[in-house]
């Protein structure tokens, strides 16, 4: 990122010119060189005139923070890319041990973790104040816990307020919900896959989370032994190439 | 706290020398005077050190930042709004003082004069005012593609072609780009396309466009754009047959 083009391009935004926006903290044509990238200004200046025109800084500095790192490492484990978890894992010295989680829930299905490990995950999704780490570790959980255990989970995602939820929260959510079903349909418990997808069903439906309530329905379509519907949406699935999302 | 305070206190912290700390940026004495207030630093020496350090620039933020206000929630919030025809909070958006945008709150309005059908006498100025940042801006961010992605419905056909060609030319990295920069670049092309097929059938223009949006990578956040590219497309080539994917469509 380029100071000067940054700089523009919020001032722009703005709609102020030159001289408005650099307000006297610094000379129009200082500023002006500034701006075309053939100046350097000081730290000190830069943050006057960010305060001055109430510019956050973390929209200044947006696309140099890693601020959405967590968010595209939660992504990746949702869009089931191990190569992009395995990626992560390289580039950060943080979040190493749930990113290792992420790639070996998605490896293997059958693997299991120590129950220290377990007792720490379940007394974080306790104690945790940010609901995104909560619903995140939940839906880590549902992978790894019993099947006794899956129920109680179920009931603390149902129970999670819908309209605090920002886009990931709700993704991670219905990701959450979808393991639950996906894994009481395979242990024969029709009636509380069925709930779960009733859950699903109840969520906010947005754009974002199409993918996961086709999921959804084709389950519900199976439980009913509605085959040529099912089979409808595993085509659908299959000429999209999405698949994958199925397993 | 100055910014030379954070240095210091950020070097001392991890129990290193002015020299280890700058080394290979600044020297150890230049560094001395700026944690001491004597000296500016220049933004991007700043940023190399924080860099070399691996220092996050959140850090940073977190001690500095007193506005917080970010372009990418106020998105988020203003895109929600819009779909669940929340004409009050977008209301309530586009008064706050604390966003002190000119271009974002004129695209609020729109979104606000579409939901009540009444784009007509929306101001042309605000229209102009709009295109013209989409156009002085050299290099379209996700705030850009943003704006762009609910403003589409302003321009006039021919004008809306040279925005989309200049999206699907620029844009093709998708490897490298963010989850959210993604979503908004399926919603631009699918807003492209739904606009101009509306009445016309599908020609060289908007094969592209449908190619385009086939293209991007299987993301779970950008299923919905890409099963309704694929439903218009169907729908062009065959108005009788009721695929499945409508179907599915019409039960989401």
């Amino acid at each position: 990122m380029k100071i000067g083009t940054q700089l523009k391009k919020i001032r722009i935004l703005l709609g102020l010119t030159q001289k408005e926006f650099s307000a006297g903290i610094v000379t129009e044509s200082f500023y002006s060189r500034v701006e075309s990238n053939h100046s350097n200004i000081s730290m000190t200046q830069l943050i006057e005139i960010l305060n001055h025109n109430h510019v956050s800084l973390y929209d200044f500095f947006e696309s140099l923070t890693k601020e959405h790192f967590e968010h595209e490492v939660i992504v990746a484990f949702i869009d089931q890319d191990i190569p992009k978890l395995k990626n992560y894992l390289n580039i950060t010295k943080s979040h190493q041990i749930v990113i290792k989680l992420m790639i070996a829930i998605l490896e293997n299905q059958n693997f299991k973790i120590s129950e220290q490990c377990y007792q720490k995950l379940r007394t974080y999704a306790l104690k945790a104040e940010d609901n995104q780490k909560i619903v995140l570790v939940q839906c880590l959980l549902v992978h790894l816990c019993e099947l006794d255990e899956l129920s109680i989970l179920m009931d603390k995602l149902a129970q999670f307020p819908n309209s605090e939820s920002d886009d990931l929260t709700l993704r991670l959510k219905i990701q959450a919900l979808l393991v639950c079903m996906r894994r009481f349909y395979e242990n024969g418990d029709d009636s509380k896959a069925i709930e779960a997808i009733k859950l699903i069903d109840s969520l906010p439906q947005k754009s974002i989370t199409a993918l996961e309530r086709v999921v959804a329905q084709y389950y519900l379509a199976l439980i009913k032994k509605d085959l040529s519907k099912a089979k409808q949406i595993k085509k659908l699935l299959t000429d999209m190439g999405y698949i994958k999302y199925l397993k | 706290m100055t910014i030379g305070d954070y240095l210091k206190d950020k070097r001392t912290k991890m129990h290193l020398s002015r020299k280890a700390f700058a080394e290979g940026i600044v020297d150890s004495s230049y560094l001395a005077r700026v944690e001491k207030n004597k000296n500016e630093i220049r933004a991007t020496t700043f940023i190399d050190l924080l860099a070399k350090q691996n220092i996050s620039l959140s850090d940073f933020l977190g001690e500095f930042d007193d506005i917080h206000f970010q372009n990418y929630f106020f998105q988020i919030k203003a895109s929600e709004a819009y779909v669940n025809h929340d004409i009050a909070t977008l209301d309530k958006m586009s008064q706050n003082p604390a966003n002190s945008s000119t271009i974002m709150r004129m695209v609020i309005e729109w979104l606000i004069a579409t939901l009540n059908d009444q784009t007509d006498s929306y101001p042309e100025k605000s229209k102009a005012a709009i295109k013209k940042f989409l156009l002085e801006v050299e290099l379209w961010d996700d705030d850009a593609l943003w704006i762009i992605a609910n403003c589409l419905g302003m321009y006039e056909i021919d004008e809306i072609n040279s925005v989309v060609n200049r999206i699907l030319a620029t844009f093709d990295h998708f490897e490298d780009y963010s989850d959210y920069k993604i979503k908004l670049l399926a919603e631009i092309a699918l807003n492209y396309l739904e606009i101009n097929l509306e009445y016309n059938l599908i020609s060289a223009k908007e094969q592209k466009v449908i190619d385009y949006i086939n293209q991007l990578p299987n993301c779970s956040s950008i299923f919905y754009e890409k099963l309704k590219a694929k439903c218009l497309e169907q729908k062009q080539r065959s108005a009788k047959t009721r695929s499945s994917m409508s179907v599915v469509l019409e039960s989401l």
